[in-house]
């Protein structure tokens, strides 16, 4: 559901929003994967699973729950299947991707042995303006041989980004190796299982050329630096930075923001900021989105481990420095989520691992936060002062929670 | 073949108890062996779509021995035309046309079959007694997914089926007023599924194009993919015994009390042809259910109040042998059982007031149990098991009565309304699964639409429905009936404890409000003297009902309004009756539950023979 307010009412406690009952309807089976233009003009969507899975759809904004749909609808079905992974990687421009791996073994069942892996990735690029696939290609993920006889695979990726020159596309990868010498057992479903292996490899990236989308690479960060994936979950975690270097966190189980060089192309092994040690915290950190603003000032939404709760924090990528903000509602479960056994037999889905799109307008970064289920505000962050409003109000509904600001 | 179709509302009678809930409708085959004869029949219509029927019975009036036999084929390529909003087609670049027109692909149906009966029928020791045998191989083309999502070319089902059947019906056995029916089935049953075709296809059947510009490139072949997913050839064995018991004893006139048994076991062996060494890792599943009732019927008033009060007690156990590994070239199993028992009760009343004036009242609490697609799931339907799903509890009550008005001899009339109140708990329904990712196990199943049988804790339909019957000098006969109920949510509270939002919300994908109405009349020696000419003519009404749970325009599914016609014609001779149909005349936008379209105007003619007592 979507619902479109001014600036004046977005940062005003009074002002009462209702998307669930009054907003409209995106069109999704399940939860759309939303995304938003530059300008703030269009909503774009690429529909989840269902009778329309994998449609692209195009909606302009007309303010509250008026949103036009212009009917240029696209079918990435067959490239991305029915449930794409896609992000506006630059103005104007959608890429959505798709991978999966393949494991080679000597037999079926239990008891076989691991031979290799194969990696394969789809990529398609989109003309947002004139909504159509500009280009598309599939390709194996080009791991060495000794990586994949290691056991070393690539079954998702997701959030590209393409660099200030616009000349290479950056691609999160969800990165696992399969201990190579452990054979095969069943799992519940029937189906061959394998136990995982001791990653050696740093956080990994795909690179390809664009626009041609051709000559694929991997490049890694030094391991001693970090080992955990960055391919995030529903959110944009890479930015190109004012100074042109694209700065990357490793969302959504990590606590860290990596560099890609803007010269190089590759991972700057000089650069590290931890989200943890800035803020100082015993627990680890989960960064679950973050948006960079401008000149290195980034805001992050994040949880601790062992505690209830969603938080936000300000941070400086360039001083490497975090200020941890107060939010009035932070410390609820709603955020963070709930396991079953935790909530008396439901499990409850938080907030913080479902959030897209942070919106930024003038001096102020506009986040709703309301836990699962709960209602909440839409909360205005100075990010020159560090001043946090509190905005207008976020009616909810069981189940839903407000996953976004554009 | 058919002698009549019984619809039952509410508390099913004594003999019919068994696995359902809320109603049934008993198809009652022909059982009168007084005349022998042979039928044909042969029928062609739409979507080239041709069927023949041939049953004869013969029966020797001195020893009482019987037999029936039939035989059938059946061919449709069900090309109908599609128009509604999922009807897409995606141009080179990928952009997408709606609401386009083309035949509907890859649907094409066949199926042959035979059926065998041997037996006696109004002897010392039996009132029927049959042993028979049905064989039938049919082919079914897939088209799509349970949704309208990307069409399948190449993708079919293969059936065969091998069942084995005994009847016997005794009243008066051993002792006066004591009967006994017995119908015992065992089938063999084999599924075949085929999805090798890997290329991409349009609705229309011609390749997708993946550039907009420059010379036209297509999606080539994927070794290993098929039309759904992975490419699949596998081949279902389900072997299905089935015995329904009914032992009844007439106490005093107007008294009886019966015992009702059923047992149905069946079980499931799945092969993958396309890996046969996988084949040997598929855990083999088996399920058994025991079901009996008892019931007491008593006729009181002069027969003006009957009540039939009953109690059941159902078993099922589930049985499944899991391989787990390989020691030495032998396949250790681990051996899964489960058993679960239920209790249900009710009864029904039916009271004369007045003359040609009924009122019914019945209530019951009732289970439904899960069937081995519920527990095991189909994997080549992307059905995911579940284990643990726990039968359907219902406690229904349901009010109705009957009125009759037939003073004048032309014109008779009769009134039926009924009202029902279903508490569901646990009702099994199939959802489409919703999994938090988890770390490390993203890439799993997340890209095909995977669904899974599972329990709404609690649902609430009520409901009523009314119908009239009007038949005027025994020639007009004309049937209005409509239908509304509610399959409500009825869930209190979410996970956090709050007030549930979809409490008492709608279901979604169930149409709750339907409308009948059906006009027939008959003409006699037109064209010809005794000739027989009926015309009918029949609509119905389904009200929009939405697919998703939030109200949302795009995901209901539009009003449906299909009309048919149709007449049908009987020689003199009585032995030719010839029969016109036409549905949806007016080729009106009609789906199923989930935003498939159905057929739109369609005409069929069909010619039926029979020849009576021809070996006098």
């Amino acid at each position: 559901m979507a619902y479109a307010i001014t600036l004046d009412q977005a940062i005003n406690p009074n002002f009462e929003v209702n998307a669930i009952a009054s907003g409209y309807g995106l069109r999704s089976q399940r939860t759309a994967r939303v995304q938003g233009s530059t300008n703030g003009n269009f909503l774009y969507n690429i529909q989840y699973t269902g009778t329309d899975g994998g449609i692209f759809n195009k909606y302009k904004v007309e303010g509250q729950k008026n949103f036009a749909d212009t009917r240029e609808e696209v079918n990435t079905e067959p490239i991305l299947g029915s449930s794409p992974r896609w992000v506006v990687a630059a103005d104007g421009i959608g890429v959505g991707v798709y991978a999966s791996s393949t494991i080679q073994a000597s037999g079926t069942g239990a008891g076989a042995d691991f031979i290799d892996v194969k990696s394969t990735a789809k990529i398609a690029v989109l003309n947002l303006n004139d909504p159509q696939i500009t280009r598309q290609t599939e390709f194996t993920i080009p791991f060495t041989a000794e990586q994949t006889k290691a056991g070393y695979q690539i079954g998702r990726i997701d959030v590209p980004v393409l660099n200030a020159a616009k000349t290479k596309i950056f691609i999160g990868c969800n990165l696992s190796r399969t201990d190579p010498t452990k054979q095969s057992t069943i799992n519940t479903s029937g189906n061959q299982a394998w136990s995982s292996g001791t990653r050696d490899l740093g956080t990994a990236t795909l690179v390809v050329d664009y626009p041609s989308l051709s000559n694929p690479k991997l490049i890694y960060v030094d391991p001693a630096i970090s080992k955990v994936n960055n391919h995030s979950y529903r959110t944009m975690t890479q930015y190109v930075g004012t100074d042109g270097h694209v700065y990357q966190a490793t969302a959504t189980s990590g606590s860290q923001i990596l560099r890609i060089s803007s010269t190089t192309n590759e991972y700057d092994n000089s650069y590290n900021f931890n989200l943890k040690t800035a803020l100082g915290t015993a627990n680890n950190v989960a960064i679950s989105a973050w948006r960079y603003i401008k000149d290195g000032i980034g805001i992050v939404l994040y949880t601790e481990t062992g505690v209830a709760g969603g938080y936000i924090a300000l941070v400086d990528v360039n001083a490497r420095t975090a200020t941890k903000l107060t939010i009035e509602n932070q410390t609820d479960a709603g955020f963070s989520g709930l396991t079953a056994a935790q909530n008396g037999g439901k499990a409850l889905t938080g907030t913080f691992g479902q959030f897209q799109h942070i919106g930024v307008a003038g001096d102020y970064a506009y986040v709703p936060m309301t836990p699962n289920g709960v209602d909440g505000n839409l909360y205005l962050i100075n990010w020159k002062t560090k001043q946090v409003t509190k905005g207008a109000k976020l009616k909810n509904q069981s189940g839903s929670f407000y996953l976004g600001a554009y | 073949m058919i002698e009549r179709i019984e619809v039952y509302k509410g508390v099913l009678p004594a003999h019919l108890s068994g696995n359902y809930i809320g109603g049934a409708i008993n198809v009652v085959m022909k059982k009168d062996a007084s005349a022998n004869n042979i039928t044909a029949a042969l029928s062609y219509g739409s979507f080239n779509t041709y069927r023949a029927d041939v049953s004869t019975l013969y029966r020797n009036q001195k020893n009482g021995l019987t037999g029936r036999a039939s035989g059938f084929f059946s061919h449709s390529d069900n090309n109908y035309e599609m128009w509604g909003k999922f009807s897409k087609y995606t141009l080179p670049g990928g952009r997408i046309i709606r609401n386009y027109r083309t035949r509907r692909p890859n649907d094409e149906f066949e199926t042959i079959g035979g059926r065998f009966e041997l037996g006696f029928t109004d002897v010392k020791w039996a009132d029927q007694f049959f042993v028979g045998y049905n064989i039938s191989d049919s082919y079914k083309e897939i088209p799509h997914g349970i949704t309208m999502t990307k069409p399948y070319f190449g993708r079919f089902n293969e059936y065969q089926a091998h069942v084995f059947s005994l009847n016997y019906t005794k009243r008066n056995l051993f002792v006066d007023g004591l009967a006994l029916t017995v119908n015992a089935v065992h089938s063999m049953r084999n599924t075949y599924l085929q999805d090798t075709v890997s290329l991409r296809y349009n609705w229309d059947g011609t390749l997708l194009v993946k550039n907009s510009e420059g010379p036209p490139e297509t999606y080539g072949y994927e070794p290993g993919r098929g039309q759904q997913g992975e490419a699949i050839i596998s081949d279902i064995d389900r072997t299905i015994s089935n015995v329904r018991s009914n032992l009844a004893y007439t106490i005093v006139s107007g008294h009886r009390v019966s015992l009702n048994h059923k047992f149905e076991n069946s079980n499931r062996n799945d092969k993958d042809l396309l890996n046969p060494a996988r084949s040997r890792w598929i855990t083999q599943n088996e399920l058994t259910t025991n079901i009996w009732a008892l019931n007491y019927e008593s006729e009181l008033l002069k027969g003006k109040l009957r009540t039939n009060v009953f109690g059941k007690y159902a078993v099922y156990i589930t049985d499944q042998t899991i391989p787990l590994r390989e020691t030495e070239g032998v396949l250790v199993y681990e051996n899964n059982k489960t058993k679960r028992d239920n209790r249900g009760f009710g009864g029904t009343l039916s009271y004369q007031p007045i003359t040609n004036g009924f009122l019914i009242v019945s209530a019951d609490k009732s289970f439904i149990m899960p069937t081995d697609r519920h527990i095991y799931g189909e994997p080549e339907n992307n059905l995911l098991p579940n284990p643990d799903i726990l039968p359907e509890m219902a406690i229904n009550y349901n009010l109705g009565a009957r009125y009759n008005i037939s003073r004048s001899a032309k014109h008779k009339w009769s009134f039926y309304a009924n009202a029902f109140w279903r508490n569901g708990y646990d009702k099994i329904i199939q959802q489409t699964r919703i999994d938090p990712v988890i770390e490390g196990r993203e890439n799993q199943v997340e890209d095909i639409q995977v669904t899974q049988f599972v329990n709404l804790s609690k649902t609430q339909s009520v409901g009523f429905e009314a119908e009239v019957n009007y038949i005027f000098n025994n020639r007009l006969n004309a049937m209005f009936n409509l239908s509304k109920f509610n399959s409500l949510f009825k869930v209190e509270t979410d996970e956090r404890g709050n007030p549930h939002s979809l409490y008492d919300r709608q279901v979604p994908n169930e149409p709750f409000f339907t409308v009948n109405g059906n006009v027939q009349y008959r003409l006699n020696n037109v064209f010809q003297k005794r000739s027989v000419l009926n015309l009918y003519y029949n609509l119905g009404y389904v009200a929009p009902f939405s697919t998703i749970w939030i109200e949302s325009e795009w995901f209901t599914t539009p009003a449906q309004f299909p009309n048919d016609l149709g007449a049908s014609y009987r020689f003199p001779t009585g032995k030719l009756v010839v029969s016109l149909d036409c549905k949806n005349i007016f080729n009106a936008e009609v789906y199923d539950n989930f935003g498939v379209q159905k057929p739109g105007r369609s005409l069929f003619l069909k010619l039926n023979y029979t020849i009576n007592n021809f070996n006098k």
